[in-house]
């Protein structure tokens, strides 16, 4: 067995704000194998994508990061800034949601890739454009050429998403980190996108951490799948198991909120909500986090906090009363 | 630090208010003998030229700087404000209208300007007040825009309109106090503003005149004097440093209490 | 940007219409007999009957703003009190003026500038404190105030620096000797207000995602802070350069009559303190136009520096 590309242990992530502390992400491990793509799913503030950013230190200064990220056996919280630098873009890169404002407007799409390039591989300004040609194609953009030379707003959301991952790819990284890639994008637009992502996956043999609210994206293109809730782990499995055999009530929950107009027997189910919000991240949990919206809750769920229990092969939960009614 | 502002902006309201209560001597008080005099017990900031006590009519000049800070900002408000929440409600041709009129008031560099009034109208206080006015309406009308584009999409809008409620009440009863803490912050940036800029053209005796006392007036008196006693150039000048940045300063506190998104 | 361009010099050239008309309405706004305030005060028949034919002061006023203009187009801007071509007195004394206004602009670069940067960048610790507060007094300060403290100290104590006057080019030792403090007076006030915007401009551009992107494609933060957050704010400055172009003409009127420097700017006063109308008429008209067409240059250099207005 080879061991994980990515070993994430205890994670924790505190902001420091003027009203106080918020635990954004609480002792979160996970790992990633290499060419493995990793789901991370959750709602809105449930921490999934500062986790992403914690990994290679790209939160603010107002962030206090706690626990070990091993990347190739070496504890990337600990790097040095210039050999974190080293890594950035170069091991270990990223796609962010919002491909309009992640692209820098007054350079060519040419430029902002080729700069990576020539930073990490030390290629010259020909060489580099070459090869950012060369990526171009590979994320499918057509007529390249002329592409290169465009600048960000000249090209459509779809468009720009794709330069940015060929920006990612362009020193061959062994983790791609996509933070909700498809979210700002149309929906005919990101089919698209997560099929470029299963193309990289097979030909290039990239590991991949989506990170997304998206179940059915998640469904499409990922190995693995962990579910997050208020900055702690809630269930982790194989993407088939998941859907077929979801274990805790937030991801059945999750599950029954996809809207699924046909099903097989003709009948349109009701679109199920989970009543309730998520809880305030002020304080460390005493409690499971889910508690106040779960059906099955009792006195154990309001008073201790349930820990990650393997209730099926290969199949982790955090909760005292898993199952799938 | 906007509480520290707004103490010494209030201690200058007091004096310029109660400067004849405060102030040692009148105005024009002279005292031929003791002319140029350092300072002493009997003149705490010593005499000017004529043998005017100046810490007096440091006081005394208070009146008429405050005076034209605080009204010409006033009547740029009064002027600028309705104009410019037309321009962003109606938008269209008045917006474009408005914003071309607005270019035109600043194609004129603020003294010449004032230079333009002056020829007109003559200087003098009211010169001074005019032209500061008329100079800080640009700055005005923008703000209102800008502010009546974001509130012309509040909620209560339709719901209004749907009530029956006219233009000018939406306008005036309903938007307008939304937007006062923006206007007030602006308010107090264009004051101090207006305190310097009517000491620039008091000095150029294009403002208040001689023997009437205002900051400006007292700088320019004390340019003949400045190898002699630059005192009489330094507290004046001290005066106007301190009022306006006490403005600024309750302006900057202001704005960081009302309004918490802008970057610091 | 053929489009952006077309329009702003549009709007420029409606703008410089409606502002000469004011100029004209300006004058004949003046109490008693344009006549009078045009000819210089001169009250000989035969000279007031000459001026009112020049001018075509008896005829409607359209024609005479049209007759007008048609003269200041050709470069005829009348004759002052002292039977000089106020055209010709202007273009003397401009140059001097332009002369203060680039050295102050330097100096205000100079400082302002790199003073806003840093700030940014090391916001919330002391020295963004030092400079945000030294910006805030530099605002607050009246720069004449200013001026005449320095000659005080410099001049007069010192014996560094001259009090006033100016030397022609043709000496540009002296030149600079007489232009040095008036340009730092009149940059300081400039430098505050650039440092201000500068800082401000640099936290949006730091806090912008592409400044994410940079940083997680391993740049370093050197790299990260000049290339990409730099360029962005300094392309968000130069439209404010524009408007504070007229702060600094302003500026100049104040400085030159404090320094005694014989330009543009102490020209505008002389002309209110003799009461010499055409001049100030003139004048009046001139530095409109100049700076309307100052604001229009900046337009064109907005426009080719932002690539989403260069290019469609």
């Amino acid at each position: 067995m080879t061991p994980p590309l990515l070993e994430v242990e205890d994670l924790s992530v505190r902001f420091d704000t003027d009203d106080g502390f918020v635990h954004a992400v609480d002792r979160l491990s996970f790992t990633l194998d290499t060419g493995e793509v990793l789901g991370i799913v959750g709602e809105s503030g449930c921490g999934k994508s500062v986790t992403s950013m914690a990994l290679v230190r790209l939160l603010p200064e107002t962030a206090v990061v706690g626990g070990r990220v091993l990347f190739d056996g070496v504890d990337l919280l600990g790097l040095s800034s210039r050999r974190l630098r080293q890594v950035r873009g170069r091991q270990i890169s990223y796609v962010f949601q919002e491909p309009m404002t992640s692209l820098n407007p007054v350079f060519t799409v040419g430029y902002q890739i080729g700069e990576v390039l020539r930073r990490h591989l030390g290629l010259s300004r020909a060489a580099a454009r070459d090869r950012a040609l060369e990526l171009l194609r590979l994320v499918r953009i057509p007529a390249p050429e002329r592409r290169l030379d465009d600048y960000p707003h000249q090209l459509s959301g779809g468009m720009r998403q794709r330069v940015m991952i060929a920006m990612a790819l362009a020193c061959d990284p062994k983790v791609l980190v996509a933070d909700e890639p498809t979210t700002a994008l149309d929906v005919t637009i990101q089919a698209g996108i997560l099929d470029l992502m299963r193309d990289i996956r097979e030909r290039l043999g990239t590991a991949i951490i989506l990170i997304t609210h998206n179940l059915g994206v998640v469904a499409d293109v990922a190995d693995r799948v962990l579910v997050m809730y208020a900055g702690r782990k809630a269930e982790e499995s194989g993407v088939d198991d998941l859907f077929a055999h979801p274990q805790h009530p937030y991801t059945i929950g999750l599950l029954g909120a996809i809207p699924r107009p046909y099903e097989g027997e003709g009948a349109r189910r009701r679109l199920q909500e989970i009543p309730g919000r998520v809880p305030s991240l002020r304080v460390l949990p005493t409690a499971c986090a889910f508690a106040d919206r779960c059906s099955r809750a009792d006195e154990l769920s309001r008073t201790q906090v349930p820990e990650l229990r393997e209730v099926r092969p290969r199949h982790f939960v955090a909760c005292f009363h898993p199952g799938e009614t | 630090m906007a509480v520290g502002g707004l103490l010494v902006v209030a201690v200058f309201v007091v004096v310029a208010i109660f400067a004849p209560w405060l102030a040692p001597y009148g105005a024009g008080a002279t005292d031929f003998n003791s002319l140029l005099a350092h300072p002493s017990s009997k003149h705490l900031l010593g005499t000017d030229e004529l043998g005017r006590d100046v810490l007096s009519r440091v006081f005394w000049g208070a009146r008429a700087s405050m005076q034209v800070g605080f009204l010409s900002t006033m009547l740029a408000m009064v002027i600028a404000v309705p104009v410019g929440m037309v321009a962003g409600y109606y938008r269209g041709w008045v917006d474009t209208v408005i914003a071309r009129l607005t270019d035109v008031l600043l194609a004129f560099p603020f003294l010449i300007l004032a230079v333009g009034l002056a020829a007109i109208l003559g200087p003098s206080l009211l010169n001074a007040t005019l032209a500061l006015g008329v100079g800080a309406v640009p700055g005005f009308v923008r703000i209102a825009r800008g502010e009546m584009l974001a509130l012309r999409e509040e909620d209560y809008v339709p719901a209004a309109i749907v009530n029956g409620a006219n233009d000018a009440t939406i306008i005036f009863r309903h938007i307008l106090p939304n937007m006062t803490s923006t206007l007030l912050v602006q308010a107090t940036v264009t004051i101090p503003g207006a305190i310097v800029g009517e000491a620039v053209l008091s000095f150029l005796g294009l403002g208040v005149q001689p023997p009437t006392p205002s900051w400006g007036v007292m700088l320019q008196d004390a340019q003949s004097y400045l190898a002699q006693a630059p005192r009489l150039a330094i507290f004046p000048g001290l005066a106007i440093v301190f009022a306006a940045l006490a403005f600024n300063v309750l302006g900057d506190g202001l704005r960081d209490v009302l309004d918490p998104r802008t970057t610091r | 940007m053929g489009g952006f361009l077309i329009r702003r010099t549009g709007a420029a050239l409606v703008v410089l219409v409606l502002a000469s008309m004011l100029v004209f309405l300006g004058v004949r706004a003046i109490p008693g007999d344009p006549a009078i305030a045009l000819g210089a005060e001169n009250r000989d028949p035969a000279v007031l009957a000459a001026v009112r034919h020049k001018y075509m002061l008896d005829r409607p006023l359209p024609v005479q703003y049209a007759h007008w203009i048609s003269l200041a187009i050709r470069g005829d801007l009348g004759v002052d009190q002292r039977q000089l071509s106020v055209a010709h007195t202007i273009v003397t004394r401009l140059p001097i003026t332009l002369e203060l206004a680039l050295l102050s602009i330097f100096v205000a670069t100079l400082v302002g500038i790199p003073a806003g940067v840093i700030a940014a960048v090391r916001r919330g610790k002391p020295s963004d404190y030092a400079a945000t507060a030294v910006a805030l007094v530099g605002l607050s300060v009246p720069h004449f105030w200013l001026g005449l403290l320095m000659i005080v100290w410099f001049a007069v104590d010192l014996h560094w620096l001259p009090a006033s006057g100016y030397v022609t080019m043709q000496h540009p030792l002296a030149n600079l000797e007489h232009m040095l403090m008036p340009s730092l007076v009149l940059g300081a006030g400039f430098a505050a207000v650039l440092m201000r915007q500068m800082r401000s401009s640099m936290l949006a551009s730091l806090g912008a995602d592409y400044v994410r992107t940079a940083r997680a494609k391993g740049l370093s933060e050197l790299r990260v802070v000049w290339r990409h957050a730099l360029r962005n704010s300094l392309i968000t400055i130069t439209t404010v350069m524009g408007l504070q172009l007229g702060a600094l003409i302003s500026g100049a009127v104040i400085t030159e009559t404090i320094f005694g420097i014989a330009g543009f700017g102490r020209l505008t006063i002389d002309a209110v303190n003799q009461r010499d109308y055409t001049l100030i008429q003139g004048v009046v008209l001139v530095a409109a136009v100049g700076y309307v067409v100052a604001n229009l240059l900046v337009d064109v250099v907005y426009s080719l520096l932002n690539p989403r207005i260069r290019i469609g």
